[in-house]
């Protein structure tokens, strides 16, 4: 009898032990893609508090890609391997939540979680929506800035720091023409990949100076290259001058930023909700180092465009929808988003988080991070256009490094008229290609004109 | 007549269904590979010789264009000739300088002598090393800005200011270098094997008939080895025109297209990178793109095989 009882009591145990387990095993897993690796300690410690407080039973596997994020997503989804959760800032939201891959938010969200991502005023067709459906929430917003190095401009003795092409061409030639033998110069842009360096100089530069948004005017629905060329202009003089660190042809953004963080280039272009981050934790500097303006030609025709209004999507195929969503509102709770937000991670649009937080040490340091009045979310250019040939991203760095065959600008930005507009009627004509016409855009209100 | 083969043609499949019974366990083991190959190889194939003739992105419907694809890579996209042109002057570079390396390294290597086998291992160790990484590596070694080959140069006073090895007009050169590097070592190891089954008594005769080291090498060794180089020359071909994971690691093609070979040109078609050339994926159009490109490499391959008959009917 005894050993009956003992049996059993074993029994028991094994089996309670084996359920357990059992349950362990069974927690939902909610997989979430990004390509944001400034904020990847911070992240770590959001998801493991998740990952060990939550009622739900639900595992978040969080997973950071580098470079090559929009590649690997859109195989992912291509093979139905694709993440429960996706990460949309940059061209993802236009690329992949906007072509059909995102689900819609509209029947899971409450209007109080409407209201706390900012209601109406955040809220839009192609910005963060298709058609009415909600495919992403708000979050964050993002912008160019000038980048420069102020013990740099101290050694040489510049008390102002750069705002129109002029200044930043004399700048970045005093720079390399006092220090060059130190191996320090005056600016630098990671062309390596002309769509990285020019989709944060030219690109934002053309929305405020031209009025346009990747070449294309929304007024008339056509594109218009030849407006940009003043600004293509201004990088290639840098060039021409020899002020450029050597190799630009051949740099990435991170080996540029490596060499801005040992305090060898004077100025350079990038994001403000990434640069904090990358100096604080990914390539920690002792350099003195700002935000300066955006660079024009100092009449200023249009808003600067900022990348917001969207950050995470949840793909339309999940098997797990109601878990997605779970984690998707905690990722952009409240809580999370104050911390990332005081941490100096991310600038955010929300007003709700803005409200409820300490104003973070680095717009302290850094004021310009924050968003500015002429800072605005722009909407969407067409999309899934075939343009035959090089795109205008290749055809300007031809130009802006000098390379034989693209000397004449003017020739170069005809032909991408032609080549792009070409595209545009060909996509419009087969039904590949959403016409984006809005004859009352004002580059000064570019949300408050889409009509 | 067709009554009279209806016997015939029972007996056949009678034999193939005898074969099959007897041999069995030989079909069972080889239909895994025919299962990979039909999945990997023959549908993959089928899927392009579909799609080259439509305009297919993925996210729209694919639209039948005819040979639209094709009048666009003849008539409308030197790009893509431009490509043809560095894959070529790759190909033929990479062949140009891996070939005699290699063999001399061979040559070299085969003697016997103290840290032989360790020399043989140092050269093929490149061989088995990711092409990704090895690229990360000569990034490092020929970046002008803290490159480890700019600084020795400027320290043994070669040069005065850093040359920027992978600049528009050194880009291609250098992915040669980079190439031929990983290549050397594989190469010589055929060599190796193809010196190794030379026999030695045929050496012997040509010493005692007073021949030098020189002409041993040039009516002895190299006629000897003719077969092994003809296989190599085809390797070197084959895998030289398919090299991308370097060049895309290294240069992306950059400068502005000047290191961009075909492959990697086709590549982008279906995953466009940093935009330089296609933002949307253009299936339809990669399809008809590699097509052109197999082609071509099967025109090569032709005129090399002609070419090394008469090469045969010499020796």
């Amino acid at each position: 009898m005894r050993k009956l009882l003992s049996f059993l009591c074993v029994a028991t145990m094994l089996a309670t032990c084996l359920v357990g387990v059992a349950v362990a095993e069974e927690k939902t897993k909610v997989v979430v893609w990004t390509a944001a690796r400034a904020d990847y300690d911070y992240m770590q410690g959001v998801i493991e508090e998740y990952n060990e407080t939550n009622t739900s039973n639900i595992e978040i596997v969080y997973e950071v890609y580098s470079d090559n994020y929009q590649q690997v997503l859109e195989l992912g989804f291509d093979t139905g391997n694709g993440p429960d959760i996706y990460y949309t800032a940059g061209p993802v939201f236009a690329t992949v939540s906007y072509t059909g891959r995102a689900l819609s938010l509209n029947d899971m969200l409450t209007d109080e979680q409407y209201e706390f991502y900012g209601g109406d005023s955040n809220f839009g067709n192609t910005i963060n929506m298709r058609d009415g459906e909600i495919l992403s929430l708000p979050y964050s917003i993002s912008t160019v800035r000038l980048v420069y190095n102020q013990d740099i401009f101290d050694r040489v003795g510049i008390e102002k720091v750069p705002e129109t092409f002029e200044e930043v061409i004399a700048a970045a030639k005093l720079i390399t023409d006092e220090l060059g033998d130190e191996g320090i110069y005056g600016f630098a842009i990671n062309l390596k990949s002309p769509g990285s360096a020019l989709g944060r100089t030219l690109d934002y530069m053309m929305q405020a100076t031209c009025g346009l948004s990747n070449g294309y005017n929304f007024a008339t629905g056509r594109y218009e290259f030849d407006k940009v060329t003043e600004i293509v202009a201004f990088l290639g003089q840098m060039f021409t001058d020899g002020s450029t660190f050597p190799g630009c042809d051949q740099l990435d953004i991170d080996p540029l930023r490596t060499q801005f963080a040992a305090g060898r280039i004077g100025m350079y272009y990038s994001y403000t909700g990434a640069e904090y981050g990358v100096y604080s934790s990914q390539f920690p500097t002792d350099v003195n180092w700002d935000f300066g303006p955006l660079t024009g030609n100092g009449t200023r025709v249009g808003l600067q465009g900022a990348d917001g209004g969207k950050w995470y999507s949840i793909n339309k195929d999940t098997k797990v929808p109601e878990a997605a969503f779970e984690v998707l509102t905690y990722l952009e709770s409240l809580d999370v988003l104050v911390g990332s937000y005081e941490a100096g991670l991310h600038i955010t649009m929300l007003d709700s988080v803005i409200e409820n937080s300490e104003t973070p040490t680095a717009i302290e340091l850094h004021p310009l991070m924050a968003k500015q009045d002429t800072d605005s979310v722009w909407p969407l250019t067409p999309t899934n256009l075939v343009v035959e040939g090089e795109s205008y991203y290749n055809v300007f760095a031809g130009y802006i490094l000098g390379i034989p065959g693209y000397e004449d600008l003017d020739a170069l930005a005809a032909d991408l008229n032609t080549r792009y507009n070409a595209a545009l009627d060909k996509g419009i004509a087969d039904g590949t290609v959403t016409p984006i016409v809005y004859p009352n855009f004002d580059p000064m209100n570019p949300t408050g004109s889409m009509n | 007549m067709q009554t009279s083969m209806k016997p015939n043609m029972r007996s056949r499949i009678g034999t193939v269904g005898k074969g099959f019974k007897e041999n069995k366990q030989i079909y069972l083991m080889i239909l895994p590979n025919v299962i990979m190959f039909a999945l990997f190889s023959i549908y993959p194939i089928g899927w392009v010789l579909k799609y080259m003739f439509y305009q297919y992105d993925k996210i729209n419907d694919p639209i039948f264009i005819g040979l639209d694809n094709f009048v666009r890579i003849f008539t409308r996209d030197p790009y893509f000739w431009k490509t043809v042109t560095n894959t070529f002057y790759y190909v033929g570079g990479k062949l140009l300088i891996t070939l005699p390396v290699a063999f001399v390294i061979a040559v070299l290597l085969n003697k016997k002598f103290f840290g032989s086998r360790l020399m043989q291992s140092i050269v093929f160790m490149p061989t088995i090393m990711s092409a990704s990484v090895m690229a990360l590596i000569f990034y490092l070694i020929l970046n002008p800005y803290s490159g480890a080959l700019n600084t020795a140069m400027m320290k043994m006073n070669l040069i005065s200011v850093p040359i920027n090895w992978l600049s528009y007009y050194n880009a291609l050169d250098t992915v040669i270098i980079v190439g031929v590097w990983g290549a050397i070592g594989n190469y010589m190891v055929y060599f190796l094997a193809g010196l190794q089954s030379v026999p030695e008594d045929i050496y012997e005769s040509a010493e005692l008939d007073g021949i030098g080291p020189v002409r041993k090498m040039f009516c002895i060794t190299i006629p000897m080895m003719t077969p092994v180089l003809k296989t190599v020359v085809m390797l070197v071909l084959i895998s030289s025109f398919q090299d991308i994971q370097s060049i895309m690691v290294l240069t992306e093609g950059g400068p502005n297209g000047a290191s961009d070979v075909m492959f990697l040109y086709v590549y982008r078609m279906f995953f466009p990178i940093s935009a330089t050339t296609a933002s949307t994926s253009q299936f339809g159009y990669g399809a008809a793109l590699s097509v052109v490109c197999a082609s071509l490499i099967g025109a090569v391959t032709i005129l090399y095989l002609r070419a090394t008959r008469k090469v045969d009917d010499m020796f």
